[in-house]
């Protein structure tokens, strides 16, 4: 029988052991001794959260295919366990093998949100890894990140000894080649760090050096010596022939994402001007229909799974859209296979294809307006006017829909108070769209409609990433604003508001858009206690207010400042692929509420056209 | 037709919930795509049922499920398909074809079947000491030859002094043919009159311990009386004259019993 890490006495007094066992269907068994090198992956958050993430599985068959590499997963211990180990000195240990981390050759970490930053450490630390880069020893892991918030890593980059720039499909390969071969000649970290510097996408941050003149700006960064000034953002350009897992991991415990899951494109091709994905996954990839058909099946029979989910950024703008949920519906409808669909934008065939696939009178129909008015869509580039909102809410309405949910942002650049208001307004009318239009007697009931906000966060490499962030009073009063408002309306009634809660956004901006100096507040925080902040119940401000004090940080210089579009900003190091230019005039055209193309539309030169691939190769109609 | 089906669940497995053990099986028999009975509906899922929950960290050789299926299955093609999508931790045992209840009649669901289990307790090895075989045998003895078993017995919400001992069916020690309920000590005992259809061995999926000290205990469970085989420990540890610590022992299900005088393992 399969050792286990933790006693049967530790399981038993745990809450959901099975987070730790390992051994779920289609998890990847390999002996040993028989590889060259151990990855393991992690997800900084608790198993059924880091379970549900597409690009750890994707990632993990990948490494799995080479006979040479095992790759292996670990995830946060929840703080019941994190408790009992620390006491009993328990190191942290890879859910496969049972055996330590420290006995690995790599630990990679998927950074998805910047809330995981003290979970990072937690790991690091549980798994007696020195925290800082820069003591690790000779037989420590090589400490890896990737993932979205890679894109400004510097205020993690004490902590890790590479990061990976973007898609994970294309230079792994390589830097495990590299590092089997420096291993095999008796090579150093060192030795492998410095190779590791000339691959292109990697980022050794040990490498670089930064300084700042006397108002605390970025007065220098660059290179130490030989490596790369620039680091160039890694992009798949034929996603229909690349790694795909056939046989996800199945978990015993229900995760987050209960299902399988199908990506069928990558990018995006609207540029709203808030939105960091928008952005640095250009340019929008297909993948094609017929692989996203035999993958479908696949993985369903693989897997077991009872439903199956769709994947991707702005799920209408897939060209085969109609074709492959065509398909989708009938041969999953044949094995009793549930469609979980994206949200999409509601029209006539959105509606039909929802009709279809869930129950009307449970189910809700979706906008994300994202700003309150015309000209606050404008300034944040989000083309969905009112009338389309209206028709698409009516023509749902019709069809016996009742519930409505509607996501904004307060605090974008430019919003005025008359765009605020303007969020319970347009709420108002589409409750008046319902009770004017739909005759009492084919009504379910009284119209319910959400509407939700959350606190802007300024992210790197968007038209905003120069914005200041609004204070937390400032979102406070926003927030009031549109509650007062929305009390005045005629059907305040059938309106029911949701606001996010305002410190975790501040301090996502801090670690967002913070330089080197910001590692230090994280390594107090987390000394300080700091863990889980990404979840509601366990985020404690308190914890990062001393460490902010402890440290000297000025938080305010990182989120409320406005940067001047000439400054050194932290990520500037990294070529993401869309141009500071062309982000620099974006953020012009925001502040004159001028509306740009999307890519199918026209292209608009962000930069992204240099991989010859996507949206940019495509014919456009006009 | 309806196959109810006998598994085992041991090893790290142990650690999987009631409920996961029941989505594990919907999808066990989606990978082995066999004809399931499905419910309406926009979400529909399989019609399958589950005798007895087992709590987590126990072990088992007496698990079992029942299945509807849309047409006639040979069992033991069933099985065979089951058993090539099940993982280290649970193995399929049978698989046998109920009798179709009478037209306009329903057949009584699995869980009210459920009279009695059997457990196997070990002491774990790396605890406190471990009594000898002979001492088990007495204190087993001793334990069950006195008018009453008076234990606290909690819920979620009570405390309550229940004594356990009518629901306590046999008990002993290996070495101890209570088969042939021979020992003078247990003549006359209430719960010794129950009549054991056969004999059983279920113990291939127990884990073991060098220190090899183990008994034997079958309790009533089921919706109507339910006895924790924990309860029945602890009882024994005062008998002994030792702490109770529920972690220093294992606990393995052997049988799942039903009827009520006469109790029959839930396969046959
Ligand atoms: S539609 Fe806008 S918000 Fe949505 S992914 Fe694309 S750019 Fe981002
Ligand atoms: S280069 Fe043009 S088409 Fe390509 S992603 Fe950028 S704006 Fe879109």
């Amino acid at each position: 029988m399969r050792k286990l890490a933790l006693r049967d006495e530790i399981l038993e007094s745990i809450d959901k052991p099975a987070r730790y066992i390992g051994h779920e269907i289609n998890a990847v068994m390999k002996d040993t001794s028989k590889v060259d090198i151990r990855f393991c992956m992690c997800f900084p958050d608790v198993y059924e959260v880091g379970m549900s993430h597409l690009g750890i599985m994707i990632l993990y068959d990948m490494f799995n295919r080479r006979e040479d590499t095992y790759c292996e997963r670990v995830y946060s211990p929840w703080p019941d366990l994190d408790a009992i180990m620390r006491e009993k000195h328990i190191p942290l240990f890879a859910v496969e093998s049972q055996d330590p981390i420290k006995d690995f050759d790599f630990l990679g970490i998927t950074l998805q949100y910047e809330m995981c930053y003290t979970n990072v450490l937690q790991v690091l630390d549980l798994s007696g890894i020195h925290l800082l880069a820069s003591e690790r020893g000779e037989d420590e892991p090589i400490v890896i990140g990737g993932g979205p918030c890679v894109y400004n890593p510097e205020p993690i980059a004490d902590f890790f000894d590479i990061f990976y720039i973007g898609e994970g499909e294309t230079v792994y390969y390589r830097m495990l080649d590299t590092y089997k071969s420096i291993k095999a000649s008796g090579g150093t970290r060192q030795d492998f760090l410095r190779a590791a510097s000339h691959i292109e996408g990697l980022y050794v941050p040990s490498l670089y050096e930064v300084e700042y003149d006397e108002r605390g700006l970025i007065s220098h960064f660059g290179p130490k010596d030989d490596a790369p000034a620039v680091i160039k953002r890694q992009v798949v350009t034929d996603l229909s022939d690349t790694y795909y897992p056939k046989k996800p991991i199945v978990p015993y415990i229900k995760a987050v994402q209960d299902r399988v899951t199908l990506e069928i494109q990558r990018g995006c091709i609207r540029g709203c001007r808030f939105c960091q994905a928008g952005m640095i996954y250009r340019p929008i990839r297909e993948r094609s229909l017929e692989f996203l058909k035999q993958y479908a099946i696949d993985m369903i029979k693989s897997t077991g799974y009872e439903e199956i989910n769709l994947s991707s950024l702005s799920s209408s703008d897939y060209t085969k859209l109609k074709e492959l949920l065509e398909f989708l519906i009938t041969e999953m409808g044949n094995r009793k296979v549930n469609i979980s669909l994206p949200s999409l934008r509601i029209d006539a065939f959105a509606l039909d294809v929802m009709g279809k696939v869930q129950d009307v009178k449970k189910s809700s129909i979706t906008f994300a307006p994202e700003g309150g008015t015309q000209y606050m869509r404008d300034v944040i580039n989000k083309g969905l006017t009112e009338d389309q909102i209206l028709t698409g809410a009516l023509d749902a309405f019709k069809l016996g829909w009742n519930k409505v949910k509607l996501y904004f942002m307060l605090g974008q650049p430019f919003e005025r108070d008359e765009d605020v208001c303007g969020i319970p307004i347009l709420a108002d009318k589409i409750a008046r769209e319902y009770y004017e239009n739909i005759p009492k007697a084919t009504r379910n009931g009284k119209v319910q409609i959400t509407v939700s906000t959350s606190y802007f966060v300024p992210k790197p490499f968007t038209p905003f990433q120069w914005a200041p962030q609004i204070t937390p009073d400032e979102y406070l009063r926003r927030k009031s604003l549109l509650r007062s408002t929305l009390a005045e309306q005629l059907n305040a009634k059938s309106i029911k508001y949701n606001w996010h809660d305002s410190d975790t956004s501040i301090l996502e901006g801090l670690l967002a858009r913070g330089d080197r100096r910001v590692g230090a507040v994280i390594l107090e925080a987390y000394r300080q206690g700091a863990l889980f902040d990404a979840w509601t119940d366990h985020f404690d401000m308190q914890k990062w207010i001393r460490a902010l004090e402890k440290t000297g940080v000025d938080m305010d210089f990182y989120t409320l400042r406005e940067r001047e579009t000439d400054e050194i900003l932290p990520w500037d190091f990294i070529d993401a692929g869309v141009s500071k230019k062309f982000l620099a005039r974006e953020y012009d055209r925001a502040r004159n509420a001028v509306v740009t193309l999307n890519c199918r539309q026209r292209c608009s030169a962000c930069g992204c056209n240099e991989w010859n691939t996507g949206v940019c190769v495509e014919t456009r109609n006009r | 037709m309806t196959l109810r089906i006998r598994f085992a669940k041991y090893g790290a497995l142990r650690f999987i919930g009631h409920l996961d053990v029941m989505r594990y099986f919907q999808k066990v028999i989606r990978r082995a795509d066999l004809p399931v009975r499905y419910s309406q509906g926009f979400t529909p899922h399989q019609i399958m049922t589950f005798a007895h929950p087992l709590s987590l960290g126990v072990s088992s050789d007496a698990e079992y499920m029942e299945v509807d299926f849309t047409e006639e299955m040979d069992p033991s093609e069933v099985l065979e398909r089951m058993r090539a999508q099940t993982s280290e931790g649970f193995e399929i045992i049978s698989c046998k074809v109920l009798p179709e209840v009478p037209e306009g009649t329903r057949a009584q669901s699995l869980m009210s079947l459920v009279s009695a289990a059997e457990y196997m307790i070990s002491w774990k090895d790396g605890y406190d000491a471990v009594p000898t075989e002979e001492e088990v045998r007495d204190a087993i003895r001793r334990l069950y030859s006195r008018d009453s078993i008076v234990v606290e017995k909690s819920t979620k919400k009570t405390t309550a002094e229940t004594d356990i001992k009518p629901f306590i069916y046999r008990i002993y020690a290996p070495g101890d043919a209570f088969l042939e309920p021979a020992d003078p000590a247990f003549a006359g005992v209430p719960g010794i009159a129950r009549v054991f259809a056969e004999g059983i061995d279920n113990t291939a999926h127990a884990d073991t311990f060098e220190n090899g000290r183990k008994f034997f205990v079958c309790v009533a469970s089921g919706s109507a009386f339910n006895i924790k085989p924990g309860l029945v420990t602890e009882a024994l540890c005062e008998t002994l004259g030792t702490m109770y610590n529920k972690h220093a022992f294992a606990l393995h299900r052997m049988e799942t019993y039903k009827g009520e005088d006469r109790l029959v393992p839930l396969e046959s």
